[in-house]
C-alpha cells in the first residue's frame, strides 16, 4: 500500500494510474491532514510526498515523521517542481527525492527500490 | 724743527691766518679736506670752495668760525660746519679756530683745526635711522646676552607683550616663555652661540597678562667689534592673525573634502538609511554642533509627529526617552519647510518654552544652548523632515553653516528621491523574480502529468507511426521542461539563491555519460570524445556541472547546423581539469563574444534558431561558483570553442 499526499488533482490521479498499471495499491490525499488521519487508521509500505502542500511544508512533515518513533521506518519519497533533490534530502532525512516532471521509470525504479527494502 | 714736520704732515687739517684773516699758511691734510689749495694771502679766513650751516644754509665767509674768531679774539672751538669741495663732495667738520696775540696782547692772527666728521656723521645718521625703523616698528625687536639678558626692548615688543622698557632690560628673556617651552631658549642660544641664524621659527610666547600669543621668530647674532658673538637679536612677529587665517583656510579646504565626499557619498549610495545617517554624521562634524539628528516627517493621530531616523554624537538612549519633538512653534518652521532657524541661544527666543507639558527642554534632555534646524525638501515639494543640531554652547553656528547646510539638505533630498526610485525599482524587480520562481513551479505542474501519460502512451505499443508521434512529443516536452527550469534558475541567481551541493565525482565519467546520451539522442552531430582515459575526481556539484556541459553540447549542436561534427576535449592541467567543446559552426565576432554570458544575450541572425538565451548565463554563474573560468575563442563562419575549467582538489584536502 502506497500513501499519496499530493494536492495537484491532474498529477495525483496520474500517479494513481501509474502505480496501478504496476500493480501497486495507492491511497491519495491532498492535504496533511487528511493523510494525518488516513496514516492514524493504517500505516503504509511508502509514502509518496509532495513539498508544497496546502496546509503545510512536506519537509517539515517528512522531518516530523522521521523523528517521531511511529512512523519512522516507513520509506518516504518527496516529490516537488522546486528544489534540487540532494538539497532537499540534506533538510530532511527523507529516503528519496523525485523531481517533478519525471521519467516514470525513474519513478518507478525508486518506488520499486524503496518497496523491496521495507520487506 | 719737528713741530713743524708734525704740523705739515698731519693728517689732520691745519691752517692759519693773519689778523686780518687772509691765510696765511695751510697743510697738504687741508689742501686735501678742502679739495683745492688757496691763495695765500689773497684768500680770507678759509680754504673751502663753499660752506654751510649745519643745517644746510649757506654760510658767509665772513660769518665762518675763523672769521669770528678774528673779530671777536676769541676761539669758536667744536662748532660744526659743512663745507662742499669743488667736486661737489660735502663733507660735515668740526672746527677749533684760535687768535694768537703778541706780548702786548695785540692780535696777530689766528689758527685753526679742521675734524673731518663726515663717516661719524653718517655712521650716527644711521643710528638714527635704525633706531627710528626699530622704534616704529610693529614686531618686537630686542636683543639679549648670550645669558638671556634682555639688553633692549623696542616699543613694538611692549606692545606685544605687554612689558614697558624699564620692566624688561635687565630681566632674563624667559619672562616671557611660557614654562612648557623653556627648553627653546637653550636651543636657541646654542644656535646663537654656533654662529647660526634661527629664522621664522613659529613659537608661543607669553603676555604680561598671561595669555599666549603665537610669534614668528627671527633671532640673529650680535658680533662684538672683534667678530665675537656676544649677543642676539630678536625679532618677534605677532601671527595670531596670520595662524587664525591660516586655521580658518584649512577649515575651509576640510570642509570642501568633507563636503565633496557626502557629495559622492550621497550620490552613491541608494539605501535610505544610510544616506541620512552620512549627511548627519557630516553635517554635525561640519556645523561643530555637539549633536545631530534627522527627524522624519511623519502624522500621527495628535497631528503631526517625527520620527528619529538618525543620530550623531549622542547615543540613541539620549533621546528615546523622549517623546519625539512635537509640532511647537520652535520646530514649525522647520516641519513645515519655511527654512532655516539658527539661534545663538534657544531660550532666549520667545517661541521658545511656551508649550506643555515641558514648556521647554524636558529634564534631562541634553542641553542645548546653540540651535540649528534645516528643512529637508524633497524635489516634489514634500518637507521629509528636519535635520536639527544642538550645542550646550552660546553662539556656536554661524551664517556660512546656513548656507552650506542648506546645499547639503538639497543633496541629500535629490538622493533620497532617487533612493526612493531605486527601491521602487528593485521591489519591481523582486517582484519579477518572484513571479517567475511562481510560473516554473506551476508550468511543471501539467507537464508532469503530460509527460506521465506520454510515456504510459508510449508503453501500449500502437503502430509504427503512433511510436513515432509520441516519440516527438515526448521530445518537446523535455525540451519545454528544460526551459522552465533555466527560467527558475535564472530567477535564482538574480536572487542569488541557486544553491549547490558539493561532492566529489568522477569528471571524466559524466562527461562520457552525457556523450553516450547525446549519441543516443542526436543524429544530426557525431560527438568525439579526445583526452586521458582515466578518472578525474574533482570537487562540485555534478548535477550543475552536467547541465553546463549539456549546455556547450547543446549550443554547439544548435550553433552549427551545416556541420557534422562536435568535439570534446578533456584535460588536467597541474591543478585544473578543463572541458573544451568545439564546433565547426557560424561562430561569434568579437562584439558577440562580449556579451553571450549576459542574461537573454541572442547573437544577431540567430532568430532562426530556438533559445532564450539564458544557457550560458546561467553556465557561467555555476562556473563562478566553483571558482572556475570560462574561456572563449570564436571566429566568424570558422566555428567556436567553449571551455570551462574547474580547480581539482585532493582526495585528501
Amino acid at each position: 500500500m502506497i500513501y499519496l499526499v499530493e494536492d495537484d488533482r491532474d498529477i495525483s490521479e496520474m500517479i494513481i494510474i501509474l502505480l496501478t498499471e504496476f500493480n501497486l495499491d495507492v491511497k491519495s490525499s491532498s492535504t496533511l491532514s487528511e493523510f494525518r488521519r488516513l496514516i492514524a487508521k493504517g500505516t503504509p509500505d511508502l509514502i509518496l510526498m509532495d513539498i508544497m502542500l496546502p496546509d503545510g511544508n512536506g519537509i517539515d512533515e517528512c522531518k516530523e515523521l522521521k523523528e517521531g518513533d511511529d512512523f519512522k521506518n516507513i520509506p518516504l519519497l518527496l516529490m516537488s517542481a522546486h528544489a534540487q533533490s540532494k538539497l532537499v534530502v540534506q533538510e530532511c532525512p527523507a529516503d528519496g527525492f523525485i523531481p517533478k516532471p519525471f521519467d516514470i521509470y525513474d519513478f518507478m525504479a525508486q518506488v520499486n527500490n524503496q518497496l523491496s527494502k521495507a520487506s | 724743527m719737528i713741530f713743524e714736520q708734525l704740523v705739515k704732515e698731519s693728517p689732520l687739517a691745519m691752517y692759519t691766518c693773519d689778523a686780518s684773516g687772509r691765510v696765511t699758511f695751510f697743510n697738504a691734510a687741508a689742501a686735501m679736506l678742502w679739495g683745492r689749495e688757496p691763495e695765500l694771502l689773497k684768500e680770507y679766513w678759509c680754504g673751502s670752495w663753499k660752506i654751510y650751516y649745519p643745517d644746510g644754509r649757506p654760510m658767509d665767509l665772513d660769518s665762518c668760525p675763523m672769521a669770528l674768531t678774528l673779530k671777536h679774539g676769541k676761539p669758536h672751538v667744536g662748532e660744526e660746519i659743512v663745507i662742499q669741495q669743488p667736486d661737489g663732495e660735502f663733507r660735515s667738520l668740526l672746527v677749533y679756530p684760535s687768535p694768537v696775540f703778541d706780548e702786548n696782547k695785540v692780535l696777530v692772527g689766528a689758527y685753526n683745526t679742521l675734524v673731518d666728521i663726515t663717516d661719524k656723521k653718517s655712521s650716527d645718521e644711521k643710528h638714527e635711522i635704525l633706531s627710528a625703523i626699530v622704534e616704529s616698528s610693529d614686531d618686537a625687536i630686542l636683543s639679549k646676552g648670550l645669558d638671556g639678558v634682555i639688553r633692549s626692548w623696542n616699543a613694538g615688543a611692549q606692545k606685544i607683550f605687554g612689558y614697558t622698557e624699564e620692566e624688561m632690560i635687565g630681566k632674563h628673556i624667559s619672562v616671557i616663555i611660557p614654562p612648557r617651552l623653556i627648553s627653546e631658549e637653550e636651543v636657541i642660544i646654542s644656535n646663537i652661540k654656533a654662529g647660526n641664524k634661527i629664522d621664522h621659527f613659529h613659537t608661543v610666547r607669553m603676555h604680561k597678562d598671561g595669555h599666549e600669543i603665537e610669534i614668528s621668530l627671527t633671532v640673529s647674532p650680535i658680533k662684538d667689534a672683534f667678530g665675537n658673538i656676544m649677543g642676539a637679536s630678536k625679532v618677534a612677529r605677532d601671527i595670531s592673525e596670520l595662524k587664525k587665517a591660516e586655521r580658518q583656510a584649512y577649515q575651509f579646504a576640510k570642509r570642501q573634502t568633507l563636503l565633496n565626499s557626502i557629495g559622492t557619498a550621497i550620490s552613491e549610495k541608494l539605501d535610505v538609511k544610510e544616506i541620512l545617517q552620512r549627511v548627519t554624521d557630516a553635517t554635525t562634524e561640519i556645523t561643530g554642533a555637539a549633536f545631530g539628528a534627522f527627524f522624519y516627517n511623519t502624522y500621527d493621530e495628535s497631528g503631526e509627529s517625527f520620527m528619529l531616523f538618525t543620530l550623531s554624537g549622542a547615543p540613541r538612549e539620549a533621546f528615546e526617552k523622549f517623546g519625539m519633538p512635537r509640532n511647537t512653534a520652535i520646530f514649525h518652521p522647520t516641519f513645515s519647510g519655511e527654512g532655516i532657524v539658527r539661534l545663538d541661544d534657544v531660550r532666549e527666543d520667545p517661541r521658545y518654552g511656551k508649550n506643555p507639558p515641558h514648556y521647554g527642554m524636558p529634564a534631562g534632555h541634553l542641553s542645548v544652548v546653540s540651535y540649528l534646524a534645516v528643512p529637508v525638501i524633497s524635489t516634489s515639494g514634500d518637507v521629509i523632515g528636519g535635520l536639527f543640531f544642538g550645542h550646550p554652547e552660546v553662539g556656536v553656528f554661524k551664517a556660512e553653516h546656513e548656507e552650506i547646510l542648506a546645499s547639503i539638505a538639497s543633496q541629500a533630498a535629490v538622493a533620497l528621491d532617487n533612493s526612493k526610485l531605486f527601491e521602487e525599482v528593485m521591489a519591481l524587480s523582486e517582484k519579477k523574480d518572484e513571479f517567475i520562481a511562481l510560473a516554473s513551479h506551476e508550468l511543471k505542474t501539467p507537464l508532469t502529468s503530460l509527460k506521465g501519460y506520454l510515456q504510459m502512451l508510449q508503453k501500449e505499443k500502437g503502430s509504427k507511426m503512433a511510436e513515432f508521434f509520441v516519440d516527438k512529443s515526448l521530445k518537446q516536452l523535455d525540451r519545454l521542461g528544460a526551459l522552465i527550469g533555466d527560467l527558475l534558475d535564472v530567477s535564482k541567481v538574480e536572487a542569488g539563491q541557486l544553491q549547490f551541493n558539493f561532492e566529489f565525482f568522477d569528471f571524466h565519467k559524466i562527461v562520457k555519460d552525457i556523450i553516450e546520451t547525446f549519441h543516443y539522442n542526436t543524429t544530426s552531430h557525431q560527438i568525439s570524445f579526445s583526452g586521458p582515459e582515466e578518472e578525474l575526481i574533482v570537487w562540485g556539484d555534478q548535477q550543475r556541472i552536467e547541465q553546463v556541459i549539456i549546455n556547450l553540447l547543446n549550443n554547439a549542436i544548435k550553433y552549427s547546423p551545416n556541420a557534422q561534427e562536435v568535439f570534446v576535449e578533456l584535460q588536467k592541467k597541474e591543478d585544473l581539469a578543463i572541458l573544451t567543446v568545439r564546433d565547426k559552426g557560424i561562430g561569434l565576432t568579437t562584439q558577440q563574444q562580449k556579451g553571450i554570458f549576459k542574461r537573454f544575450f541572442r547573437a544577431e541572425g540567430v532568430a532562426h534558431i530556438a533559445g532564450l538565451g539564458l544557457g550560458l548565463y546561467i553556465s557561467k554563474e555555476i562556473i563562478d561558483r566553483h571558482e572556475g573560468s570560462f574561456i572563449v575563442k570564436s571566429e566568424i563562419r570558422v566555428g567556436s570553442e567553449f571551455g570551462f575549467s574547474i580547480p581539482i582538489k585532493n582526495v585528501e584536502g
